[in-house]
């Protein structure tokens, strides 16, 4: 599924700053399985962008076409098919459900599409460190924690497309690395792209596009 | 491992509200049901002889007072009475009620006794009338009987006799003799009963027999009418009961009372409606709101289901099929709770030879069409609330 930007700049944001960077109120075409790494610092705009990609913003100007179709003709529905199919994403401030158990919160989003099996997601657990702590109670997990089990909720799902959001930014360098495996092993297995917006440059990712937006 | 996610919805949140709803739901759907079977089988008891839609009949007779006994007034309808009765607005039409003017002796199996006849127009009879017909000369005359007499002989002359009751199909294969006198004069016939009447309470001969018995015996070209039939639309309307006490008619007091019962349950029934019905409302209001309390504490949880991929129609889907589970429970309640009570009321029924009328399809529906309105209700404003 192609992504295609072109001219877009939020609403709120007009006016608030002066329009600078590369990626508000320019062109661009990120063509499936690009790898595309957004450098953004902090009040630059990357959550909003990451909240356009994923449908949860609409009030931007310019065009945003997804597989060649303009979001803005897109329903509730159709949104609904492409966040349970296409596209992943792993929220900034990551959405989990405090009073339901790790598990229940990836398992929300697996019975969407029975992606995984739950010894598979046992398995993916395991390769994040998180494997005890799967029926404990989100509320009760460390912010690191947390991030470990978004990430892993984000990848049980079929998608073209995966949205991270600052996904390492409560993780050490171990746990960051055995995120960015599996997150590479199930991008890969799916042959999606990606799209990593982060504060600072980093080379987690072999990058196909690096776009600043300040 | 399965999420189930209206157990999301309702985590930590009070459901004493939701099962408040839900048992009221179950309680008027068992009064609105219950009414409704009630009304059946009231109507089926007593407008058993309100064969004619609409209509109610009243059989009357003059008051028989002190100058009635002495001969100083007549105990039998003038045709200026008659014609005063047809006048009247409340009534539909008057029939006379003819009566035999010679003496009726009827001899059946070794017993005798005396009997009576009357005759009426045709269309006030509520029964076939095929073969009530009579021809000068036919030895046998067809008769139609009051189903309270039949009721009467067997369940109390009979049984004091120490003999079985006659079922109705062993009564039309007998004949009864008869002998009509009077003054010296003699005729011989015999009597075959051809069919049962609920509406009037006697034995009806046909018209053209009694008019010739009577002038062969009497010598009166003119039959007397001792009773009256009324055909009216309400038997229980105060001018025409006012009417009736005025000329000092009485009315076959059965007939008043099963009026009085009527009006009586039916207004009991109508209040039971009213109350299970405003109990339905507030339980459809409350449970409305409980809905949509709900869906604004969980504003939230649903944004978040949204975000993850679950589509709105499908949160409302899920939403509403755990309600249709929990209706389908009341439902399940319900209709036994209604079956086993009304089996009781109508076993009591037969006990007293009230007849026994079926659970109508209707007491079925009516909690299974309160659900589905109560669905719908939720469906159209969890729609507009997720949306």
């Amino acid at each position: 599924m192609e992504i295609h930007l072109k001219n877009i700049s939020p609403n709120p944001l007009i006016g608030a700053f002066s329009i600078v960077g590369e990626v508000w109120e320019k062109e661009h075409h990120f063509k499936p399985e690009n790898y595309i790494h957004i450098l953004a610092p902090s009040g630059s705009g990357k959550s909003t962008l990451m909240g356009i990609l994923y449908g949860m913003r609409n009030d931007f100007k310019g065009e945003l076409r997804l597989q060649g179709k303009s979001v803005l003709n897109l329903s509730q529905e159709d949104w609904s098919k492409l966040r349970s199919n296409q596209i992943g994403i792993v929220f900034q401030d990551l959405q989990l459900l405090d009073e339901l158990t790790a598990i229940e919160n990836i398992q929300i989003k697996n019975q969407l599409t029975n992606k995984y099996t739950q010894d598979e997601i046992v398995k993916m657990a395991k390769s994040l460190d998180v494997y005890g702590l799967l029926n404990k109670k989100v509320a009760l997990l460390s912010r690191g924690e947390k991030q470990r089990i978004a990430i892993l909720r984000a990848l049980c799902m079929p998608f073209s497309w995966l949205l991270l959001d600052e996904p390492f930014s409560a993780l050490d360098e171990v746990n960051t690395q055995k995120a960015i495996a599996l997150i590479k092993a199930v991008t890969a297995e799916n042959n999606a792209g990606l799209i990593l917006s982060n504060l600072y440059s980093d080379s987690y990712f072999d990058y196909t596009k690096k776009v600043r937006m300040a | 491992m399965k999420v189930n996610i209206v157990n999301i919805l309702l985590q930590g949140k009070s459901k004493l509200g939701l099962l408040i709803a839900g048992f009221g739901i179950l309680l008027s759907s068992f009064l609105i049901a219950s009414v409704y079977q009630l009304f059946n089988d009231v109507s089926f008891i007593l407008d058993k002889s309100e064969k004619e839609e609409g209509f109610q009949y009243l059989q009357i007779s003059k008051e028989v007072g002190v100058s009635t006994s002495l001969g100083l007034s007549s105990p039998d309808f003038s045709v200026n009475e008659i014609a005063s009765l047809r006048k009247q607005n409340f009534i539909e039409d008057v029939a006379e009620l003819w009566s035999n003017d010679f003496r009726v002796y009827g001899r059946f199996a070794g017993n005798g006794f005396d009997m009576f006849f009357t005759s009426v127009k045709p269309n006030f009879i509520d029964a076939d009338t095929d073969d009530f017909q009579w021809e000068k000369g036919q030895v046998e005359i067809p008769v139609i009987i009051s189903n309270q007499f039949l009721t009467l002989l067997n369940h109390a002359v009979l049984p004091s006799q120490g003999r079985p009751p006659i079922p109705k199909i062993a009564i039309k294969q007998a004949t009864v003799d008869l002998q009509l006198t009077k003054d010296g004069k003699r005729l011989s016939y015999k009597a075959r009963v051809v069919g049962f009447s609920d509406r009037i309470s006697s034995v009806l001969v046909p018209r053209n027999f009694l008019d010739y018995a009577n002038h062969e015996l009497s010598g009166n070209t003119q039959t007397r009418v001792s009773m009256v039939v009324l055909k009216v639309k309400d038997s229980g309307e105060k001018t025409l009961r006012r009417y009736l006490d005025r000329n000092d008619y009485d009315v076959n007091g059965e007939q008043l009372v099963v009026q009085k019962s009527k009006t009586v349950l039916k207004i009991t029934l109508g209040v039971v409606f009213v109350f299970g019905f405003v109990i339905l409302i507030l339980s459809m209001a409350l449970s409305l709101s409980q809905i949509k309390a709900l869906i604004y504490q969980n504003k939230d949880r649903i944004r978040m289901l949204i975000l993850l991929g679950y589509s709105p129609a499908g949160i409302i889907k899920s939403l509403l099929i755990s309600i249709a589970k929990l209706l389908g429970v009341i439902i399940l309640l319900v209709l036994p709770v209604i079956w086993i009570v009304f089996n009781s009321v109508h076993a009591l029924m037969l006990t007293y030879a009230l007849g026994l009328p079926q659970l109508t399809i209707g007491v079925w529906l009516i909690p299974i069409g309160i659900s589905m309105v109560i669905l719908s209700g939720i469906f159209a404003s969890v729609k507009k609330l997720i949306k």
